[in-house]
């Protein structure tokens, strides 16, 4: 391990724990009588400054130590977290994220005076004398102890990266520290491992930091390291040893450690984690793509060539690459919780803002999605959140009059749904106002004609570019931009977003609905005169052969409806859609396929099975074409076009509401699975 | 450093060779030439899938080692009806720079470069060309927009068209023409 | 960056140049070997070096086992530092008042 490497995992594992910190005072606000979350909140902030201190961050350490202390007396009870506190204390949260950003104390200078400012108003919280720097720490004296430390270090230390220089450093920070090296173990140079580890240390320290903050010094060491503590000035064994002082072997106290540290585990998710760069499983995806490719070609062949064995061996091959594919791509699935946890602060400092009591509920934390769509989502959420809390909750005098309880409520939601993660974003508030859309779009030339619309209709305009409800311009939302953004962003990700309200019944429902992966997908064949299109698998519901009454062309395209077992099913004649030469076959296939509440069935000439996909983008040229998302090449080589099947949909409900109109009647496809 | 400068030199050397050097194919009755440096290839026609709701002058998309590339009917593009498929059509596979704008005029470096392929009737043969012997493109005769033509190559007494191929292949303007094309549809709404 | 170990033997001075760390312990385990070996190692310079570790204090701990004869010199800062915060600065021939030789 060398440096860069630990410093990158103290920027990420301090990042990691800043955010828990958010999470737990959100948290801890609705229950601040859980010693629990005020425990855990004091453990994020006493091991970033830990860190921070190995490292030599003297102004992380500096300004995280007066944090800490706060925290101390929150746990201990001495001081309650009130809004005040909690306000302080998230700004003190961001405030160390930004001093641990910097790394280069150099550049710390430009934030001391921010640091001071909040330093000062944490001044009636906490205990310390004014700590300037870790010196001036350790001259408060009222709670000065002395420490013995013992260490004894594996042979292997220094080969993992663990310089006892680096605890002795740290140690030498928080006090007056004494040193005595053991070098007798080093042998001549004839027998010397130059890179074993022969050294052992006793210490002496006087200071007025927690034992915990002692033992932090060697937390990076694991198992390498066997500390013997011990107080000596209140001669009593630190609590942690359990055993009597002159017994406790180094081994004991080494397991007692462990054991702390084991419980901290178990409090905590029991998750095991390995950092891998990015780009290194991007490339692992992209030949595991390739491999797909390739195993279909092998079975293709091995179907050829007619020889038992090898279709035998190919079958088995393409199990294991749809294994290899399935984990590969668990790999870059992550829970949405994280995203999902951004926005408790958002909706915290937001309805402080604009005067609203908004509490946010969160549910599906753990759905996992593509962690390239995670990264992508979140901005579009953001303006969804910020909408739901601007536009759709209403001030609290405003919900009482309605008889609605003064705190509003904003929840989001995810689930997964047939081969796709639904991301909601719900408020119980105004709900959507049809006529003030309408004559907002009217004004804003959105809209020509007079053609009556569909509720659905209408409150789609406001995905619409340029358009915004709101008179009143807030600095957070309101600006007319963003709704076209939203919508735009999701089906970049080969997703849709819809709007469902029961108008001004009150709540609005923005429901997001993307792809679990954007890489590889199980697809199904058609055939479709000489073309052959993918249908993701996953949005399949049946294949059926079409009624032979039906199959007469000019009853199904003048229809646009069939009846499926007495259900009214809306059907796309593909060959017509795409405008393909050609009339079709005698017998024609359905392919009934589900997006959300709405289902079509797909008319083609021929069912030819399932297959795995590796989707290449369709660009350049084809940059504008609707109905197909992508491409993918098959085992034969040849390429096949991968079809949209949203943007089907939504033809077909444009369609559908169009005949709405014109014929004054209403069909719609009845939900219920056939 | 050092390193790349060498290299640099040993590219440069390349281009001065090839730069005079251009394929000369058949497209109707008429040849024209493309400068070396653009193709990469040169394939068999063959296993072209077509894309719905395209202009007439893309043909489809072929697999070319796991990418996926659009070919163009230059016959159609050139407004001189559709290529006659016969034993010695072929596919030419170019490079074609996506970013043109910025990148065509200032010659600063190429940017973002797609490969397409463009139906030929047959392919002749790698000629020479000398700059002396490239007289500016015509403004009229020649039934082609004139800023497809990058000049006019003498050859054995006989003119062959130099294509320009950055206008004649440029990737934005095609996907402009493409996305008028709409499903039926569409024209229900509104 | 650089490193390397150079050896006048009319002088019996062992210059140790650039990085003494784990990184370097082999390499300079071998030098020191082959200097004491020479019978004519009497010192051993240690201004030039710039950064220093445990594995490069064991190495001069351990030298100073073999061959107690052997003077350190012009300790850097680097070495300085550590040597100060092991509290080894007599054992490795380091003044504690001067800071240095």
């Amino acid at each position: 391990m060398n440096m860069e490497l630990a410093l990158q995992t103290f920027f990420d594992e301090s990042r990691e724990l800043l955010t828990d910190m958010e999470r737990i005072l959100l948290q801890l606000e609705s229950f601040p009588g859980d010693a629990e979350l005020r425990n855990a909140l004091f453990r994020c902030v006493h091991t970033v400054k830990g860190s921070a201190g190995i490292f030599g961050f003297q102004h992380v350490v500096s300004f995280t130590h007066v944090v800490e202390n706060v925290l101390d007396r929150l746990r201990t009870e001495e001081i309650h977290l009130s809004q005040l506190l909690a306000d302080l204390l998230l700004r003190c949260r961001d405030h160390i994220s930004l001093l641990v950003d910097i790394a280069d104390p150099e550049d710390a200078v430009r934030l001391a005076s921010a640091s001071q400012r909040l330093l000062t108003e944490l001044g009636p919280f906490h205990s310390v004398t004014p700590p300037q720097t870790p010196q001036a720490v350790v001259a408060d004296s009222h709670q000065q102890h002395q420490w013995r430390l013992s260490v004894q270090i594996a042979a292997d230390a220094l080969r993992f990266g663990m310089d006892p220089l680096g605890f002795i450093g740290y140690l030498s920070r928080l006090g007056q520290l004494q040193v005595t090296t053991s070098s007798q173990a080093v042998p001549c140079l004839a027998e010397l491992e130059p890179e074993s580890c022969y050294l052992s240390f006793e210490l002496a320290l006087t200071t007025d930091a927690s034992e915990a903050l002692i033992k932090e010094a060697f937390e990076l060491g694991n198992d390498l390291y066997q500390v013997q503590l011990e107080c000596v000035q209140s001669a009593q064994l630190a609590k942690l040893s359990a055993g009597p002082p002159n017994d406790s072997s180094p081994e004991l106290l080494a397991r007692t450690i462990d054991k702390d540290a084991g419980q901290a585990h178990r409090r905590k998710p029991p998750a095991q984690h390995f950092r891998v760069q990015a780009d290194k499983l991007d490339r692992l995806i992209n030949l595991v793509g390739e491999l797909v490719i390739a195993s279909a070609s092998v079975s293709l062949n091995a179907g050829h060539s007619g020889d038992a064995v090898s279709r035998e061996s190919a079958a088995n091959l393409n199990l294991l690459v749809e294994d290899i594919r399935n984990s590969s791509l668990e790999l870059r699935m992550v829970a949405i919780g994280e995203t999902f946890q951004r926005f408790q602060r958002v909706v915290r400092d937001l309805s402080a803002e604009i005067g609203k009591d908004i509490q946010l509920d969160i549910t599906g934390a753990e759905t996992e999605l593509d962690k390239t769509v995670v990264e992508k989502i979140g901005d579009p959420l953001m303006h969804l959140v910020r909408n739901a809390c601007d536009h759709g909750i209403e001030l609290p005098a405003v919900r009482q009059q309605k008889g609605k309880l003064a705190q509003g409520l904003v929840q989001l939601n995810a689930y997964h749904e047939s081969g796709a993660i639904v991301i909601e974003v719900n408020d119980d508030g105004n709900g959507l106002n049809r006529q003030k859309i309408l004559a907002k779009a009217k004004e804003k030339h959105l809209l020509t004609g007079d053609g009556h619309l569909s509720d659905s209709e209408v409150f789609n305009l406001i995905f619409e570019p340029g358009f915004s409800t709101v008179e009143q311009v807030t600095n957070l939302s309101g600006r007319g931009v963003g709704m076209d953004v939203v919508k735009r962003n999701i089906e970049a990700l080969r997703g849709s977003v819809e709007l469902i309200s029961p108008g001004t019944l009150g709540g609005t429902t923005f429901r997001i609905r993307l792809p679990l992966t954007l890489a590889i997908i199980d697809g199904f064949l058609a055939r479709v005169g000489d073309a052959t299109y993918v249908v993701p698998l996953d949005l399949v519901v049946e294949c059926t052969e079409l009624p032979k009454a039906l199959c007469n062309a000019d009853v199904v395209s003048t229809s646009h409806y069939i009846n499926l077992r007495d259900e009214v099913l809306p059907i796309i004649l593909l060959r017509e859609h795409f405008m393909q030469p050609g009339t079709s076959g005698r017998r024609q296939n359905i392919i009934v396929v589900r997006h959300g509440a709405h289902k079509v069935g797909l008319v083609v000439d021929e069912l030819l099975g399932e297959q795995q996909t590796v989707i290449k983008p369709l660009s350049g040229i084809f940059s504008h074409v609707k109905g197909l998302s992508g491409s993918t090449i098959l085992g034969s080589g040849q390429v096949s076009l991968i079809l949209d099947v949203p943007a089907l949909l939504q033809q077909v409900s444009q369609r559908e509401d169009s005949l709405d109109r014109s014929n004054n009647r209403h069909v719609r496809a009845p939900l219920a699975a056939c | 450093m050092k390193q790349s400068k060498r290299n640099d030199v040993v590219v440069m050397q390349t281009e001065q060779a090839n730069e005079q050097q251009y394929l000369t194919f058949q497209l109707g009755q008429e040849m024209f030439a493309v400068g070396i440096l653009h193709i990469r290839e040169i394939i068999e026609y063959g296993n072209l899938t077509t894309v719905p709701l395209m202009p007439d002058f893309v043909s489809g998309v072929i697999n070319l080692r796991g990418s996926v590339v659009p070919v163009i009917d230059l016959s159609i593009r050139f407004s001189r009806g559709q290529s006659q498929l016969s034993r010695r059509t072929c596919i030419v596979i170019l490079e074609v720079d996506s970013a043109v704008s910025c990148a065509a005029d200032s010659g600063s470096e190429v940017s973002a470069l797609q490969e397409v392929g463009i139906i030929v009737d047959a392919v002749s043969e790698v000629l020479e060309i000398a700059p002396k012997d490239i007289e500016p493109a015509p403004t009229f005769g020649t039934r082609l927009r004139a800023e497809f033509i990058a000049g006019m190559g003498k050859v054995d007494g006989a003119f062959v068209i130099l294509l320009n191929v950055q206008k004649a292949l440029n990737v934005e303007e095609m996907a402009k023409l493409a996305s008028v094309v709409e499903p039926l549809e569409q024209s229900h709404y509104g | 960056m650089s490193y390397f170990c150079h050896f006048n033997a009319e002088q019996g001075c062992l210059r140790v140049q650039g990085e003494l760390t784990i990184y370097q312990a082999s390499a300079t385990l071998q030098a020191f070997r082959a200097a004491c070996a020479s019978m004519q190692l009497t010192q051993l310079d240690l201004s030039q070096v710039t950064d220093f570790d445990s594995a490069g204090l064991q190495l001069l701990l351990a030298l100073k086992k073999s061959a107690p004869e052997v003077q350190l010199r012009h300790h850097s800062d680097a070495v300085i530092k550590v040597l100060s915060l092991t509290n080894l600065m007599t054992e490795l021939d380091l003044d504690p008042l001067s800071g240095g030789v």
